[in-house]
């Protein structure tokens, strides 16, 4: 695992979950095998120099069929009809743009030379020309060059022997890993103003046990006597005065990830940049022990309860790479557990606001009372149509998008853009100064 | 505000370390092999390390290239009449394409799907075109017949021959990106076909006593007998 200081953690969620195909297992391969290229190419030169040499009667064409026509003696039929081959990737779970390897082990090639070819998956970068493996050993490089969870490609196996005349040719699955998308960069963390009776790491506004100083007040049987504050008790005549301290406290954080539409540049598609923006958030805000929780909006609702820490965000992460479990048509937030959707909770929304449903989903949202913050993810515009048609469907377009907006705006939605490429912090920082507002109208 | 315990993108040296310790494999096994595989943890991070197979892939296909067009030149040398031209052309086509080839390695040429545009639908069905036509086989031939359309010139057909063998083996280890000690176990039989070559192209030269069919027929018979003996004796 990639993370540092979970990988105990990660081992244990890996365990838990379906093992990536063919991890670390050995599979019996059954090569077919056949004359090679090169034996094609000195059989050519052979035949041919012969042929010359009889129907021109020169005898130096047959000398120069020599050497290829002994290469060819070299012919062996003692072929291995079985190999065993085992990838063992180095981690199965990595993130957006991390490179692994897999360790190929091929037993029961004799004294045949093993050459590995990758055929690897579009987003996924490996070695391009073949590798050797002598001993049967090789290490294949992996880059990920984009989330998902799928193989990783296949691995052709080509054995050859001392005189590269033969050749056997088998083809192993290589093991599936998941990758993570790459969490964007989010050092800040918006807070509400009120927050749930629960412990955490926020100062609140009310008194509490917390290490913020909150003021100073009378004392009153009962208080701790090294929260006597003398200089201000000396002031007030001699009438005992303690300090009071904040209370600490998390709040609740929904991840609502539009998933409903993928459009632009492969690796900057909406979709991308709203997990992107959702990984970083979830990782931000179980920094500061809050729960958080995950809520997916493609064909159907699915959900994560809030929770917190280390092992959260794995689940979080995992529910990401899994997609909608049921396809169900279900796009009201009403139904959803009290535990799925706590009241007062922040709501944070990843979206290319493309889907008019999600819209009236947000509105409805916000009438409920929850803090709701609108991170727009859409960077793409139709552009298909050229000339003045085009122009004008896609000034039109806008229109209808900037019409979206400011409705949400109205409503006390507020509304960022995310290019995908910048920290996250940036659009997010009028709202991370102050703590924000939720059961009330108006703007955030 | 930030934890400890929750994780965070390991920073770009640290990964290319790790790759650069995976791509060196488990126990060391196999330092060849680590080659492509430092290649890619080079990356965008350590470029200068990325270059290395592909370098020396790059002079493998040079030296296919180079003695690919060497042969075709020679065998062709003088070139006088169209149908020398036209032998010239194919051989050096069958070399280009070839080159082509092996320059481009499969992996690099993407799969062109329905929604591909005509250039990339037209390149990879040229690439599968070239991959699938013998065009070392048709360079070898077309150099071959090349030689045989001059007059009888033993010590120079020799040499093309020698030189078509050296083609056809540099070919081999460019596309399998292998270097060039695999070919050590075959030294023995290439010294014992050059010996042959050279015992050929030695009774070519050497004046016929009775000029006619026969004796050539028989200079022929003796050096097809001689590389028969040759292929019985070697210790295989």
């Amino acid at each position: 695992m990639t993370a540092p200081g979970g990988q105990a953690l990660a081992r244990e969620v890996a365990a838990r979950a379906d093992p990536p195909g063919g991890m670390g297992r050995s599979t019996e391969l059954a090569p077919r095998w056949g004359v090679s290229a090169h034996a094609r190419r000195l059989l050519t030169l052979g035949l041919a120099g012969l042929v010359i040499a009889v129907i021109t009667r020169r005898a130096e064409f047959a000398g120069a069929a020599a050497p290829a026509l002994l290469l060819l003696a070299g012919w062996r039929r003692d072929q291995p009809g079985r190999i065993d081959a085992t990838a063992r990737p180095s981690a199965t779970r990595i993130f957006e743009g991390e490179q692994t390897a897999i360790e190929m082990v091929i037993t029961g090639h004799g004294e045949y030379d093993v050459e590995l070819v990758v055929h690897a998956h579009e987003s996924v970068e490996s070695a391009r020309y073949p590798v050797r493996a002598p001993a049967g050993r090789a290490v294949l490089p992996v880059l990920m060059t984009r989330w998902g969870r799928r193989p990783t490609g296949i691995c052709e196996i080509i054995l050859r022997d001392r005189w590269r005349l033969a050749e056997g040719r088998a083809v192993l699955a290589l093991p599936r890993i998941d990758c993570y998308p790459e969490p964007a960069e989010q050092h800040t963390t918006i807070l509400l103003n009120r927050l749930p009776n629960r412990l955490g790491e926020h100062p609140a506004r009310a008194t509490g046990e917390g290490v913020e100083f909150g003021g100073v007040r009378e004392y009153v049987p009962g208080d701790r006597q090294r929260r006597i504050n003398w200089p201000a008790t000396t002031r007030r005549g001699g009438r005992l005065q303690v300090n009071t301290f904040a209370a600490e406290r998390s709040q609740d954080v929904l991840l609502l990830v539009d998933a409903s539409c993928d459009v632009g540049e492969a690796g900057f598609t909406p979709l991308d940049l709203a997990l992107r923006g959702a990984v970083a958030a979830a990782r931000a805000y179980l920094a500061a022990s809050d729960r958080v929780g995950l809520i997916t909006y493609q064909w159907g609702l699915s959900w994560l309860s809030p929770g917190h820490g280390e092992r959260h965000f794995f689940k979080i992460v995992e529910a990401i790479l899994a997609g909608p479990r049921t396809r169900s048509r279900e796009y009201s937030l009403e139904r959803l557990p009290r535990s799925a959707f706590p009241p007062g909770a922040m709501v944070l929304v990843f979206s290319p606001l493309l889907d008019q449903r999600f819209v009236e989903t947000l509105r409805d949202l916000r009438e409920r009372g929850h803090f709701v913050l609108v991170i727009d993810v859409l960077n793409a515009e139709p552009g298909s149509i050229r000339g003045s048609i085009g122009r004008l469907g896609r000034r039109y377009w806008r229109m209808e998008q900037q019409a979206i907006r400011f409705s949400l705006h109205e409503l006390g939605i507020g509304v960022v853009h995310w290019d995908g490429r910048q920290s996250l912090d940036l659009p997010l920082a009028p709202y991370t100064r102050r703590a924000q507002t939720s059961r009330r109208r108006g703007r955030g | 505000m930030k934890r400890p315990g929750v994780p965070h993108r390991r920073p770009a040296a640290e990964r290319a370390k790790r790759a650069a310790a995976l791509a060196g494999g488990p126990d060391g096994a196999g330092q060849a092999d680590a080659k492509p595989a430092a290649a890619l943890a080079g990356g965008p991070d350590r470029p200068g390390q990325a270059d290395a197979p592909a370098l020396a892939r790059a002079r493998q296909v040079a030296a296919a290239g180079l003695l690919g067009g060497a042969c075709c030149a020679w065998a062709a040398w003088p070139a006088t009449g169209a149908a020398q031209t036209a032998l010239l052309v194919i051989a050096a086509g069958c070399v280009a394409a070839d080159l082509m080839r092996l320059a481009t390695p499969e992996a690099a040429v993407g799969m062109a799907d329905a929604f591909s545009s005509i250039t990339v639908r037209l390149w990879s069905w040229g690439y599968g075109l070239i991959r699938q036509l013998p065009l070392a086989e048709g360079a070898a031939l077309a150099a071959l017949i090349l030689e045989a359309t001059h007059p009888s010139r033993p010590w120079h057909t020799g040499l093309l021959g020698a030189a078509l063998l050296c083609y056809l083996l540099a070919t081999h280890l460019a596309e399998s990106s292998a270097p060039a000690r695999v070919l050590r176990p075959q030294l023995p039989a290439l010294a014992a076909g050059l010996g042959l070559l050279i015992l050929g192209v030695g009774a070519a030269m050497l004046p016929a006593t009775a000029p006619g069919l026969g004796s050539g027929s028989l200079r022929v018979l003796a050096a097809v007998a001689a590389i028969i003996v040759g292929a019985l004796a070697l210790p295989l």
